[in-house]
């Protein structure tokens, strides 16, 4: 296993620097007059022992503490009127009613009581607080909460795989290339964000396909109407992934070993000092051989002739790591900022790259390698100024490099054997790194009149410059001059929210999209005599909705439309120069969308808990933004052509018996129609495939899980859960499914796949060991054509958890 | 709350059957069974860029529509076909940075069109390409070549040529030679067109490019080409199948005889039913002749020097004041070509303009000019694909604005076209005739 010790010297240098800076910030800090108020107390047992595991919140507020371990809490609040609640798993959750004026603290014990039945409720209230709250706003929603698979080495893309209306697409293994399917929409149309930041432009170190899953606290998946604060135009909707914000000192490390020589580390630690104080740091390393078996055919060098059948061979150049850390410092609970950390995220990214988009061409040298430096701020607090005024300030510099190498004069066969060519390059001689720059900022301001009435504002402001810098690119005289794009955007939405006795909550909202885009295009007359000029587009549109939700007995009722934008990329609009031309008069893309849902959850008595949830989309989308043939002149450009209509239906149900069984499962189906009469822009000749379903996308998929949970096996807080999940996906068509002989049609088979999971938690928690067993019939699976993932993989983590 | 209950439960088995329902749907089956013909033609037509839809149509010049629903055999989309022998069609692949793949295609026997041979691998892009003792040849130029050390060989620039054999499953063989100083000027030759002359030769023009010792932009020591010191020559070479140059036809009355469209480069070269061989030479940005046709005489060791046919003149007198260029020519039958001209069209061009847009038919031996009649007109930039000749016919696809696209076919002597089979789809990307084997 290879870790580049230089990366991991450079994050220690700066997280010391880091460190004394703040250090001397905080006793500056600690100077600054409190003004705020103090909610103080402990959370015991019936017996008078202390419950570390308890926490501490305040309703329908973002106040959370948990308590150390002696069962000591502080919640630092502004003045005002609240309910406070404390749960922790085993206990029945107790609430008591608080009233608090301006530097006043007030000292509140909670004596909880054990659940005489080990109770069910607990395993869905100790991560209900949140993850309950984000169901029951109006938005369509799923919610996964990721604290439940700290113990699995999964990524995030894993998790996000099993949350209904969700199908992660990779190419290959640890690393490889990840596309988002949300409900049928994918790329451009589906935004992921980080604790509401962007995550477009990170770096490829710092993705979904790498990150771990301890990260994350919790994946909110907006399905179709996404709320303003996520600040983006996303036509079919939005991903939220919410780190883990512990405002107390914690270590979480972990290291699991696998499979194809898979190492991933995680060293997630915290210290919160009592006058606020923080200091933070994730860092991980993943690193895999991805030398897993593929069935594909194999070239014969003598006659360059594929093999008519596939046969079974090892991926030999597959390699993938990356190195990422967060640094975060700064105050949290302090009287001027519930939360003011500043973070620096630095990465770095390196993979093989064993084939081309279709398997069959095979690389044995070509690679890639990225890195990405990121300083970010955070700053919130509630009761800013006045009373009811919440403020949260997010920004974020990212300066990242992609590069790919591919410089041999070699050509390879899949079972790793060589011949010496006469040209650079296994595919076109590259060495090109390209250099992104983006900033992100967002404001979100949240003012409550009282309980029924707020108002909320967000801004979210960024802007990037792209230089494409392949100096070995081959080039004509066709090529541009320089290769230089720049794009600023603001998204600006308002909401009012209307919240009848906590059972009808109706949102309104608008939002203001802005875009302003600078490049270089070919103003000549035609390709062949291009002449260059540096042209400017500017676009802004409007977009709006209404959600409002029901609350009656056990159920939930959700409904909501919005009609969403997606502003055309620097690209689309300014074309590439070589295949494509230019086009300013770009518009955004439209969508109207409905989305429908109910949900039901009951404790039937203190053993039996039942959670169903369905929902239902619509959406019309126009003027989709496609890179098309102009028949009139013969060259390809980005036009709005283009209707699609999408109907989805969402499934999602789970039971639970007492704390020792839960069983669940999604499945989702999705009907995308292609409704674009014309089969060309500026061309009035009817399409063939008007009315057939939008191809290479899965439509139907699905997941099942069951979990057992037995406690105390040696100990009594140790618990050793088993889990297995099946994961489903129909097979589909990469192309459109009415054309051609079905017999010769390019099918991405469907997948039906089982993992095995066993981890042992001891010491409540605080040592873990967990095996896990991934695909374990061996099946082969595609998500994308010819595209091979991995086969049966087991492996081992052990993980240290201290709070 | 039962009811609401129920309801749930209800849209969820509902929801499950639907799926179930569509899953079934797409298992429809199309098929139509016929015996296929003796021979057939051959259509590859597309609604995307990344798939064809093979098919064999017992009469093209039908007129009836083709439709792809549910017919055709889906393959990757394949820019380029050809026909080595009668039996196989051989479809040729472009990626951008990646290496191309390339499939051979049979007539099969219940009028389907089957895989034949293996797929195979296009070890290097191609500039040009043609038909040569049953094989495809396709060959890129401006190959830099060096030592087993690095070193980089500053003397020459080569070309790679690779043979695709249907007769030996498709195996690729590939060579490296070098065409620097073909034309005992010192120049390097860029290969335009391959023509199968006789039984053990092939034609190809000869394109010069100076070059010398640079940099490319990393900075790593290459070898870069620039424009002839000689745009006024035209030179055919032959070669054999050894690639050995056989023949060199050298002259001066008009320039080189290629065409281009971006990096390909058009053969502008064919051969008569009697064996005598026609170069036509369009106009290029730096010669200072005039496009025009020259002649060698079957067996001959030069060109004509009583044969000079000047066709900027005959497009003059034709009406079209233009100067319109042309890229590509297709023998017919007997002293019939076929020219494919790009003239600038009255319609507003917003950007780039395709290969060409109007087609001319030249008699070689009376001299006759006539552009071809009842094709879509020019000003509005009809779009044509890879003709073929056939019978004393010429069947070229065109994709028309508003319209289906559809097979013309041409009768080179009355210069009258008609049009045959509209095929329900995007674009028709390659047609050809194909015998059962």
């Amino acid at each position: 296993m290879k870790i580049d010790l230089s990366e991991i010297k450079q994050v220690v240098c700066i997280s010391l620097i880091f460190s004394i800076l703040f250090t001397s910030t905080s006793l500056f800090a600690q100077s600054l007059k409190r003004d705020g108020a103090k909610i103080i107390g402990y959370v015991k047992d019936a017996d008078g022992n202390a419950v570390p595991s308890a926490t501490v919140y305040v309703l329908n507020t973002r106040y959370s503490t948990q308590v150390d371990k002696d069962g000591h809490y502080v919640l630092m609040v502004a003045s005002g009127e609240y309910e406070v609640m404390s749960s922790a798993v085993g206990f029945i959750a107790e609430k008591k009613k608080v009233s608090i004026s301006r530097n006043e603290n007030k000292y509140y014990q909670f004596v909880l009581k054990v659940d005489p039945n080990t109770a069910i409720e607990q395993v869905v209230v100790s991560g209900k607080s949140a993850i309950q709250e984000v169901r029951e706003t109006p938005y369509n929603v799923a919610v996964l909460d990721a604290t439940k698979f700290h113990n699995s080495s999964m990524e995030l893309s894993d998790l996000l795989n099993r949350a209904s209306g969700v199908k992660i697409r990779q190419s290959g293994g640890l690393g490889s290339a990840t596309s988002v399917n949300l409900n049928g929409f994918s790329g451009r149309h589906v935004k992921v964000f980080i604790d509401g930041v962007p995550m477009q432009g990170m770096g490829s170190a710092f993705q979904l396909n790498n990150i771990p899953v301890n990260l994350a606290e919790r994946i909110e998946i907006y399905k179709g109407v996404v709320p303003i604060e996520l600040g983006s135009d996303a036509l079919g909707g939005a991903i939220n992934i919410i780190t883990n914000k512990r405002n107390k000192s914690y270590a979480d490390v972990s290291y699991s070993y696998g499979s194809f020589n898979t190492h991933k580390t995680n060293i997630n630690v915290g210290y919160a000092a009592k006058n606020g104080f923080t200091v933070q740091l994730n860092a991980f390393q993943n690193y895999s051989e991805n030398n897993y078996r593929v069935y594909t055919q194999i070239k014969d060098f003598k006659t360059s002739n594929f093999t008519m059948d596939s046969v079974w061979t090892r991926a030999f150049h597959n390699k993938y790591h990356n190195e990422t850390a967060i640094l975060k410092t700064g105050f949290v609970n302090t009287s001027w900022a519930d939360q003011f950390l500043i973070g620096v995220t630095l990465g770095k990214e390196y993979s093989d790259i064993q084939n081309a988009n279709t398997m069959k061409i095979v690389y044995g040298e070509k690679s890639r390698n990225g890195n990405t430096v990121m300083p970010s701020l955070t700053y919130s607090k509630r009761g800013l100024l006045t009373e009811g005024l919440d403020v949260i300030l997010t920004a974020n510099y990212n300066h990242n490099y992609n590069q790919n190498i591919d410089t041999a004069s070699r050509e390879y066969n899949w079972l790793g054997e060589y011949r010496e060519t006469k040209n650079v390059g296994e595919g076109s001689r590259s060495l090109a790194k390209f250099y992104n720059d983006n900033a992100v900022a967002s404001l979100n301001v949240i003012y409550k009149i009282n309980h029924q009435h707020s108002f909320s504002f967000n801004d979210n402001w960024s802007t990037y410059e792209r230089k494409n810098a392949d100096n070995v690119a081959i080039k004509d005289e066709y090529s541009k001059p320089e290769d230089k794009a720049n794009n600023y955007k603001n998204v600006a939405g308002l909401s009012y929210k209307f919240n009848y006795n906590k059972r009808w909550v109706s949102t309104i909202f608008g939002k203001h999209y802005k875009q302003k885009t600078s490049g270089v295009v070919n103003a000549g007359e035609s390709e062949s005599f291009p002449t260059w000029k540096r042209v400017t587009a500017e676009a802004s549109a409007f977009g709006y909705g209404v959600a409002t939700t029901y609350f009656w007995k056990d159920f939930q009722y959700k409904i909501s439309y919005e009609k969403a934008l997606r502003m055309p990329s620097d690209s689309e609009i300014l074309g590439d120069a070589l295949l494509e031309r230019a086009n300013a008069e770009l518009r955004p893309e439209r969508s109207n969308g409905v989305n429908i849902g109910a949900s039901y959850q009951k404790d039937f008595n203190e053993n039996h808990a039942i959670y169903i949830d369905a929902s239902g989309l619509y959406r019309d989308v126009q003027d989709f933004i496609r890179r098309t043939i102009v028949q009139r002149t013969g060259e390809a450009q980005n036009v709005n052509h283009g209707k699609v209509q999408n109907l989805g239906l969402n499934f999602e149900g789970r039971y639970y018996y007492k704390r020792f069984l839960s069983v669940g499962g999604t499945l989702t189906y999705q009907s995308l129609i292609n409704k674009e009469l014309y089969t060309n822009y500026g061309d009035k000749q009817l399409s063939a495939t008007y009315n057939d379903r939008v191809p290479n996308q899965p439509y139907l998929y699905g997941n099942g899980e069951i979990e057992m949970r037995f406690q105390g096996i040696q100990e009594p807080t140790d618990l050793l859960t088993i889990g297995y999940n099946l994961n489903y996906v129909h097979s589909f068509y990469r192309e459109w499914p009415s054309l051609g002989d079905v017999n010769t049609k390019h099918t991405i088979d469907g997948q039906l796949s089982h993992d095995f999971t066993a981890s042992y938690a001891m010491k409540n928690g605080r040592y873990n060991i967990a095996l896990e067993a991934r695909n374990l019939s061996d099946q082969r699976l595609y998500d994308n054509y010819s595209l091979q993932k991995p086969g049966r993989s087991f492996g081992v983590k052990l993980r240290y958890f201290f709070m | 709350m039962m009811s609401s209950k129920n309801n749930v439960f209800r849209g969820a088995i509902a929801l499950l059957l639907c799926g179930s329902i569509i899953s079934c749907s797409d298992k429809k089956v199309f098929d139509e069974e016929r015996e296929s013909n003796d021979v057939e033609f051959f259509i590859s037509a597309s609604e995307s860029e990344t798939a064809s839809y093979l098919l064999a149509v017992p009469d093209i010049t039908a007129k009836e529509k083709l439709t792809i629903k549910g017919k055709g055999m889906e393959s990757d989309a394949y820019g380029s076909w050809l026909f080595p022998t009668p039996y196989v069609g051989i479809g040729l692949q472009y990626r951008k940075g990646d290496p191309g793949i390339g499939i051979g295609i049979a007539l099969g026997p219940n009028g389907k069109i089957i895989k034949s041979g293996s797929e195979f691998q296009i070890v290097s892009r191609f500039t040009t390409y043609g038909v040569f003792q049953e094989k495809v040849l396709s060959v890129v130029e401006g190959i830099v070549q060096r030592d087993d050390k690095g070193n980089m060989d500053n003397t020459k620039l080569y070309s790679t040529f690779n043979f695709i054999n249907p007769a030996n499953n498709n195996a690729v063989t590939t060579i490296t030679k070098s065409t620097t100083n073909l034309t005992g000027n010192g120049e390097y030759s860029i290969l335009s067109g391959v023509v199968q002359f006789g039984a053990n030769n092939f034609l190809t023009a000869l394109v010069p490019r100076q070059f010398k010792e640079g940099l490319d932009r990393n900075g790593k020591p290459t070898l870069v080409m620039s424009d002839t010191q000689y745009p006024d020559s035209v030179w055919i070479a032959s070669f054999d199948k050894d690639l050995k140059m056989t023949k060199l036809y050298g002259d001066d009355r008009i320039s080189y005889a290629a065409g281009r469209h971006r990096s390909q480069f058009y053969n502008t070269i064919g051969g008569d039913d009697e064996g005598n061989l026609y170069a036509f030479a369009p106009k290029n940005a730096i010669t200072s002749k005039a496009s025009g046709v020259l002649k060698i005489n079957k067996g001959a060791s030069e060109f004509d020097k009583n044969y000079y046919w000047n066709l900027d003149e005959e497009v003059v007198k034709s009406g079209i004041s233009s100067s319109p260029s042309f890229n590509r020519i297709h023998h017919v039958k007997g002293d019939y070509f076929i020219v494919e001209y790009l003239i600038k069209g009255s319609n507003p061009i917003e950007g780039d303009v395709p290969s060409s847009n109007a087609l001319a038919i030249v008699n070689v031996r009376t001299k006759e000019f006539k552009w071809v009649k009842n094709i879509p007109d020019y000003n509005y930039y009809p779009k044509f694909h890879t003709p073929i000749a056939d019978g004393g016919k010429f069947y070229v696809p065109v994709k028309e604005v508003d319209k289906l696209p559809a097979i013309y076919i041409i009768d080179p002597v009355t210069g009258q076209a008609t049009k045959g089979l509209e095929v329900d789809a995007k674009d028709i990307n390659g047609i050809g005739k194909l015998r059962k084997k």
